[in-house]
């Protein structure tokens, strides 16, 4: 079943020079399954990501999530339509630091006005899924990047959405924490069976995926899919990466 | 966590961002709950105060309560500017745009709510303390303490309101931007801000008109000036922040021998850089400045010289002027006398008398008094004696600053030379003669036939405790009869004693809230840029900055935010009160500058103090997060 169907999006930005950062692009994502993007610097990749995550808002085309398309809603509904459909991870974690972690991962469900029975239920529950239930009375700044990135998951997957968008999950983290939360994030997907699309320049982490679509110059570029192996899977990318051209400075993770 | 909670933490886990703010806050509301409780007290009501500093003190409320407005209405603007990111997750969360005015709403009443119970607090524990401070300076018995629920009440109600009303203004002019916009927020790097050559000597014209025609201007024209100079200069400071100070930066550094010379790369870069962000605060705390400063140096002037102004309006303690014949003459002085006598007072008694010529055809009525009587009353009253020659008449101006237009005067049958002097000081005044006239000896003694008048001065060293014998006189003489005229020193000097002080009681409180609110501005801008710098300087740190160097820099910038505007403010102030001098001179009131250079420069350790906590702080966490 489609969840997600992105139809001829383009993006121009105006300006003194008007810039293309996409054109027509077309793809779509079905229930369950884990996209990930990627492409060199200055593709179009997070531009992408920013008009499905209705953040900035395209020139031409239609995103339709569920078959509603956000970008026509109007401020109220949009706002509902966040709160209620979508979830958010980004780079630089992104949380809150007047509240705790388990504060921001509840911050979805506070705005719903959920029952708040209810809402500590649920954190607990997620919470030991994700190992992060000691750290749920720590201040933001008490703890590693790792369990910062699980807090944002857990933030973006508490009110059980229809995407879960990423936006470089792992661009702040060392390898072992990426594994980590790249393994998080499978589980979820697996358990939960949520629909995920993820940004990423990393190859590893882009391993984990079901598929992975590449971009470049703000164009579908081509798309590969998963087999049994992520050790194969792993090594394809990085041969479609550097057949992308993009010099190995873009590619390269600390890993690689 | 519910929507209300989210909100308190908000505000509670930010305490550090908020105090300058909060205190600030806290303050107007003691403030504005002090003089409320002076205004609703029983005591005044009762006219043991003169209703006049109610007077007084309703007005300060008034500017107060405005000023309050402003400033917390810029302070809580600020506050959500820094917080655009934050407003960016939250929206990407799914907040809707109702959500996040309420939650602005909820914050700023919070802290509304919290202040004004801690002024209100504050304001009864130092109330004992304030009314014994009123007591001394309107010198009456301390007002006592009671329970001003009226005061609680109206305080309460109008920083509610006050509250209220920012929040709902805020809420309304908050900018509607993109949800990209918020989420980049700060991290975009900021332009330089460029300065255009043709502002910045517009500001340095304006400020040059400015003082030009404060410092030339005389008398009664500074009071004609006074508006649109400030005007003026008020434009030409905000020019002065924005672009003539950016122009001036960015000359130095085009000098590489300058800006390339170790520190200074830093601290100037740094500094165009953060103009933009500074120049209005620059701008307010200058402003709020001067006005402070001039507020209290004046009202500072004139409490101090209200015994001077005093002596120069009633040379002596007891002045009774009689015409000729009055029958009740010999009854008043029987009792002026007996009662200084029995209130065991030492005086010495002067007599003068007048004669009064006839009309003259520019009807004007002229008296005369004989040069050797003048002198006599000028020595008991410490003026200075006069010089006549055998055909020269002096004319006594009438009041500070008269012009005397005739060149000469006929006196019985001989015509004197007009002389005078506009600054001298009249001692002397009359019932049916306008102007008085010091003539020769010789020529007053041949003046046959006239109306006299005499006057009786009594001078008492002791007077200033003649305050209760005055008004009991002042009940059995009255003011003016038709044919005499008393007056006493005594309750003039309290009466004008009083309404000074009230108005420096005032003016202090009201400065000293101006102060604390520009304190507040720059803790505020500190606090602000503490994040940035502390990345920036731990960045610089790794290529290797000494820990000198680092405090070299940080102290130049903080002492240029904390005495940049100060010393434009005292430049102000000090241009304002050289012209203002001219125009209190006609208020008789001559000692300026002794109080106002005690007001600056209190004013400058204060600020001295402050700076030093504040940047030692600010030292302190920039090294300890490196």
């Amino acid at each position: 079943m489609e969840m997600l169907a992105v139809k001829s999006l383009s993006k121009i930005y105006g300006g003194k020079v008007t810039y293309r950062a996409l054109t027509d692009i077309d793809f779509t994502i079905r229930k369950g399954e884990f996209v990930g993007i990627m492409g060199p610097s200055g593709s179009g990749k997070t531009t992408l990501l920013n008009m499905i995550s209705t953040i900035d808002s395209p020139t031409s085309g239609a995103v339709l999530l569920n078959g509603t398309n956000p970008h026509l809603l109007k401020k109220q509904k949009l706002a509902l339509f966040r709160r209620r459909e979508l979830g958010f991870v980004f780079q630089d974690f992104n949380l809150l630091d007047t509240l705790t972690i388990g504060e921001n991962i509840v911050l979805p469900l506070t705005l719903d006005g959920v029952d708040v029975t209810m809402i500590e239920e649920k954190l607990q529950a997620l919470a030991a899924k994700l190992g992060i239930a000691e750290i749920l009375e720590k201040r933001t700044y008490e703890v590693s990047g790792g369990q910062r990135q699980r807090a944002a998951i857990a933030r973006a997957i508490i009110h059980t959405p229809s995407l879960l968008l990423a936006d470089e999950p792992t661009g702040n983290l060392d390898s072992k924490s990426s594994r980590n939360v790249m393994e998080t994030l499978e589980a979820i997907n697996k358990s939960e069976n949520t629909t995920m699309m993820m940004v990423t320049h990393d190859a590893l982490a882009a391993s984990y995926c079901h598929r992975v679509i590449f971009i470049k110059d703000g164009q579908l570029h081509n798309e590969m899919y998963r087999g049994e192996s992520r050790q194969v899977f792993f090594q394809k990318i990085i041969d479609a990466l550097s057949f992308l051209g993009g010099n190995t400075y873009d590619l390269s993770t600390i890993r690689v | 966590m519910t929507f209300r909670q989210f909100a308190c933490n908000n505000v509670l886990r930010n305490k550090r961002t908020y105090a300058a703010f909060f205190l600030s806050s806290v303050f107007s509301v003691m403030i504005f709950f002090v003089y409320a409780m002076f205004i609703f007290h029983p005591a005044i009501a009762d006219e043991e105060i003169h209703e006049s500093v109610a007077t007084g003190m309703m007005v300060a409320e008034y500017i107060i309560f405005l000023f309050s407005f402003f400033f917390l209405f810029y302070c809580v603007g600020a506050f959500l500017k820094k917080r655009e990111k934050e407003f960016g997750i939250l929206f990407v969360h799914g907040m809707t745009p109702m959500q996040r005015n309420w939650l602005v709403i909820l914050e700023n009443m919070l802290i509304g709510i919290v202040s004004i119970i801690f002024g209100i607090g504050l304001g009864l524990v130092l109330a004992k303390l304030f009314f014994q401070f009123a007591g001394f300076l309107l010198d009456v018995k301390a007002l006592p303490f009671y329970l001003p629920w009226q005061a609680i009440g109206l305080t309460f109600v109008a920083f509610m309101v006050l509250y209220a009303a920012i929040s709902i203004f805020t809420v309304l002019l908050l900018r509607k931007r993109s949800l990209l916009d918020l989420l980049q927020g700060s991290q975009r790097p900021k332009r330089e801000p460029k300065a255009s050559v043709f502002l910045s000597i517009l500001a340095i014209g304006l400020l040059g008109t400015a003082y030009t025609l404060a410092l030339t201007a005389d008398g009664m024209y500074v009071a004609v000036l006074l508006f649109p100079v400030t005007f003026i200069t008020i434009a030409g400071t905000y020019l002065l922040f924005t672009q003539l100070s950016v122009f001036l930066i960015g000359i130095l550094k085009k000098r590489r021998s300058i800006y390339w010379k170790k520190t200074n790369l830093l601290t100037l870069s740094d500094l165009g850089y953060r103009m933009k962000d500074n120049a209005r605060m620059f701008f307010l705390v200058c402003i709020v400045s001067t006005v402070a400063f001039c507020a209290i140096g004046t009202l500072a002037a004139l409490a101090g010289s209200i015994q001077e102004t005093v002596f120069k309006t009633n040379p002596f303690a007891f002045e009774y002027h009689t015409k000729q014949g009055n029958p009740e003459a010999a009854k008043h002085l029987s009792l002026i006398e007996t009662s200084l006598q029995q209130g065991g007072f030492s005086f010495e008694k002067y007599e003068v008398t007048m004669k009064v010529l006839p009309k003259t055809e520019k009807e004007e009525s002229i008296g005369v008094v004989k040069l050797a009587d003048y002198n006599k009353i000028a020595v008991a009253a410490n003026a200075g004696q006069l010089q006549v020659a055998a055909n020269e008449v002096f004319m006594l101006v009438r009041w500070f600053g008269d012009d005397i237009e005739t060149k000469t005067l006929d006196v019985g049958n001989t015509t004197l030379m007009v002389k005078t002097d506009a600054k001298l000081n009249p001692l002397l005044g009359g019932l049916d003669f306008q102007r008085l006239a010091v003539v020769p000896n010789v020529v007053y003694d041949h003046l046959t036939g006239l109306k006299e008048e005499t006057r009786y001065n009594y001078a008492v060293p002791r007077w200033k405790e003649t305050q209760e014998i005055s008004v009991k006189l002042q009940e059995s003489i009255s003011h003016n009869g038709d044919n005499y005229y008393y007056e006493a020193r005594a309750p003039i000097y309290r009466q004008l004693k009083q309404m000074a002080n009230t108005l420096l009681f005032i003016g202090l409180f009201v400065g000293v809230l101006f102060f604390v609110a520009a304190a507040s501005f720059l803790y505020f801008r500190l606090y602000t840029d503490l994040e940035n710098d502390k990345r920036q300087y731990g960045a610089i740190s790794k290529i290797g900055l000494s820990d000198r160097e680092l405090s070299k820099i940080v102290t130049t910038q903080i002492a240029l935010l904390f005495f940049v505007p100060i010393v434009v403010a005292i430049v102000h102030s000090v241009v304002a009160f050289v012209s203002l001098q001219s125009l209190l001179k006609l208020m008789l009131i001559t000692s300026v500058v002794k109080p106002t250079a005690i007001v600056l420069l209190s004013f400058v350790v204060v600020q001295g103090i402050y700076f030093w906590i504040i940047r030692n702080r600010y030292l302190f966490h920039l090294k300890r997060s490196m």
